[in-house]
Order: structure tokens, then sequence, then C-alpha cells
């Protein structure tokens, strides 16, 4: 090859190489895309990934702790002897007790999705009024995080304060009643699909 | 349906090679209008919501969208929500159990407000009348059911192809986990748990039971 022709080759290759580039790209990033979006795998990954979480141990550590295992076995032993519906109270009414969930959570806020599954559990099981005194009794190391997480549980919320816990389900005297107000406990079996 | 107000708005663009890559280069360059290097979080996804999210008692469900006992429950409450619509609001929350249910929820929120609800009521639909059988979802249903609520098979692939949308279904089942959800659906109510068994045999009870909960 000539001189001349070579710079010429070369120079025009540099020349139309973004265009070929532009041209390439978006075929292989479509085939990537559908290869990628394949909903088969991207469920079987889900579930290797859900695997992978639910074994970390301070998962277990924290579904013990911020969850009420035993007050779920009560309600459906004693639903079971009177054949009604099992019903579990799960509010967190004593500002010491609440504080107990907080200092349990606050050692995993720093993972984002249990942060927020967390905050899911905090808003449906301790009232907003309750989490706020509860920081007087919350650990001196978490106090501070736990503060911010606290005021960042009224965030994202859709519709009115206290819409998930509205604190009527308590009584004055602490006790908690077995069933919301208005609801009778439904005679007879329940069912539904079990978890993986 | 009701939903006078309802949520589930995909906000963030799918993440590809092409838009990482692009977004990286433009915060490095300071293309991006208060851009810096520092990661920022997509915005939040919206919570779907049945009814009027000003409504001032909330049914939260963890339900499956491939669970006959899942879809029981829907038909109860959807009425309920027509019935009492300044009363009471239902929010979904994903809890997947099968094989193939994690993209189906990721799937459904692709679509906005009522359009949520249509597409997962329609594959609970299936679902509910197969008897707990989800072989029915193909890939040619799904765009079926896509289609009727305004969209198509891409809406579904684009919803599956966002990773806040996959960060969201794991919370949710996360959280489910901590609250010691063991079977679906989970429905909780001011500080109760009221399906720890799932839901009563008796459904005309039940129904009768939540209208007299929610009228208190």
């Amino acid at each position: 090859m000539r001189p001349g022709v070579f710079g010429f080759t070369f120079a025009a290759t540099i020349a139309i190489w973004p265009l070929a580039a532009d041209w390439i790209e978006p075929a292989r990033a479509q085939t990537a895309a559908v290869a990628e979006t394949d909903p088969t795998d991207l469920s079987k990954a889900f579930w290797t990934d859900w695997s992978a979480t639910k074994a970390r141990p301070e998962i277990s550590v924290l579904a013990k702790n911020v969850g009420y295992a035993d007050a779920k076995t009560a309600a459906i032993k004693s639903a079971a002897e009177k054949r009604v519906q099992a019903i579990v109270p799960i509010a967190i009414a004593k500002p010491k007790d609440a504080a107990k969930f907080l200092d349990s959570a606050a050692a995993s806020l720093s993972d984002p999705a249990v942060s927020k599954a967390l905050a899911t559990v905090a808003t449906l099981r301790i009232a907003p009024q309750t989490r706020e005194a509860a920081i007087a009794y919350v650990a001196p190391a978490s106090k501070k995080q736990v503060q911010t997480w606290n005021a960042d549980l009224a965030n994202g919320i859709r519709g009115l304060p206290g819409i998930y816990l509205s604190g009527s389900g308590q009584t004055s005297s602490g006790e908690v009643p077995s069933a919301p107000a208005g609801y009778a406990p439904v005679a007879g079996g329940s069912f539904g699909c079990p978890v993986r | 349906m009701t939903g006078r107000r309802t949520g589930g708005d995909a906000t963030s663009a799918p993440w590809t090679r092409r838009t990482v890559l692009a977004s990286g280069a433009a915060a490095a360059f300071g293309m991006i209008p208060g851009g810096s290097l520092d990661a920022k979080e997509p915005p939040p996804i919206e919570r779907p919501i049945m009814g009027d999210v000003a409504a001032p008692k909330r049914l939260v469900v963890w339900g499956s969208c491939t669970c006959a006992f899942t879809a029981q429950l829907y038909v109860i409450l959807k009425q309920i929500v027509q019935d009492m619509p300044r009363v009471a609001s239902v929010e979904w929350r994903h809890f997947p159990l099968h094989q193939p249910d994690p993209a189906l929820h990721v799937g459904s929120l692709g679509f906005k407000g009522d359009h949520f609800w249509g597409f997962v009521f329609r594959v609970l639909g299936v679902v509910l009348e197969k008897g707990g059988d989800y072989a029915g979802l193909t890939p040619e249903k799904l765009g079926e059911f896509a289609q009727a609520e305004g969209g198509s098979a891409a809406t579904l692939k684009e919803a599956q192809a966002d990773p806040a949308k996959w960060a969201m279904v794991k919370q949710d089942l996360l959280a489910g986990h901590f609250l010691g959800i063991t079977a679906t659906p989970g429905l909780f109510y001011n500080g109760f748990f009221l399906t720890p068994g799932g839901i009563p045999l008796d459904k005309k009870a039940f129904d009768a039971s939540l209208r007299g909960m929610l009228k208190s």
C-alpha cells in the first residue's frame, strides 16, 4: 500500500468511527437490554439475592428484635382454643419498649434496604408521638442516628399523620385490646399462601 | 374501581450501561446542574394506594401476584373502598412468593394510579379463576393486560430494567419478613396484624368485620 492511500484510509476510518460506533452501540445495547430484562432470569436473580440477604446473621437478629414472635404464637394458640381467627396486636405503646426497637434498628441503618424495611415496620408498630418520646431512652451512642432516622420516617408517607397507627388501638391504662375496635374475629379456619 | 388519587409513579429512568456512563461523564464534566461526584439516590417511587390517599383509615396489605388468597382479599377490599371512599384506602406492599412473582411485581410498577391496580387485578383474576395456578400468566397474556391498561409489553420490560423498582420490592419483602408474615395476604390495620394465618374462610363474615371496624 502506498503511503498516500494508507493515510487516506486511516483518516477515513477515524472520520467515520463515531458514526459507526453510534450505529453499533444501540444494536448492542438493544440485545443486552433484552437479555438483561428477561423476566425469568431477573426473578431468579432476585431470589438468589433474597436467599443471601435472609441468610445474613444480622437479619435473623433484627427479625427477632423488631418482631413479635411471642405475641404471634400466643395469639394463634388462643385463637385456636376459641376456634376463631387469630389477630396479633403489634403496636408498641411504651416509649421504653420503643427505645429497645430503635436501639436494635440503629446498628443496621447504614444498609439502605434494611433501613427502609425497618422504617416500614416502625411506622406500623410505633405511633409518631411514642417514637418521639422514646428518643430519651435510646442509647447515647446511637441517639443522633436514631433522631435523624426518626425524622425521616415522616417522609414518603402518603396520607394523614398517624395514618398507619392512630394510637386509638390502646387504652389509657396501656392495655392492648385483642382486636381493633369494631372488629369481630371470624369463626372457623384461615388460609393463605405460605412463604418460600 | 375507585382510586381517586393513587400512586405508583415510575420516576426513575432505566439504568443501562449507556445511561450510567453518560450520566457519570456528564457529572464529571459538571454538565448536570448542581451535579457532583457524590452518588445521589434516585427519587422514591410512590407507593400504590387504592382509594383516596387522604382517607383517614389505611389498610396495608402485603400481597403476592401469584396467590389466590391475595386475590380473594382484594375482591373484598376493592368493594369496601368503592363503598366507603371517604373512609378507607388500601396500600399495596409487595410480597412475592413463587418463582416468577418478583418480575410481575416489578412489572406492575410500570403502571401509574388506576392502571397499576387495573394490571394487578387482571393478573390476580387469572390466578383466582384457576384456583392458584399462575401458569396462564404467559408473556402474551401479560402483554394483553398491559395493553388493556394503556401500556404494552415494553412497559413491563422498562419497569423490569429499573433497579429502583427491584429495590422497592426487596424492601417490602424484607419488611414483611421482619413483620413475621408467613402466609399471604398479610393485612395490617392500626396496630394489628389481622391475618397471621391467612384470610378467614368465611368471606362474608370477614367482609362484615372489616366494615364494622372501619365504621367504628
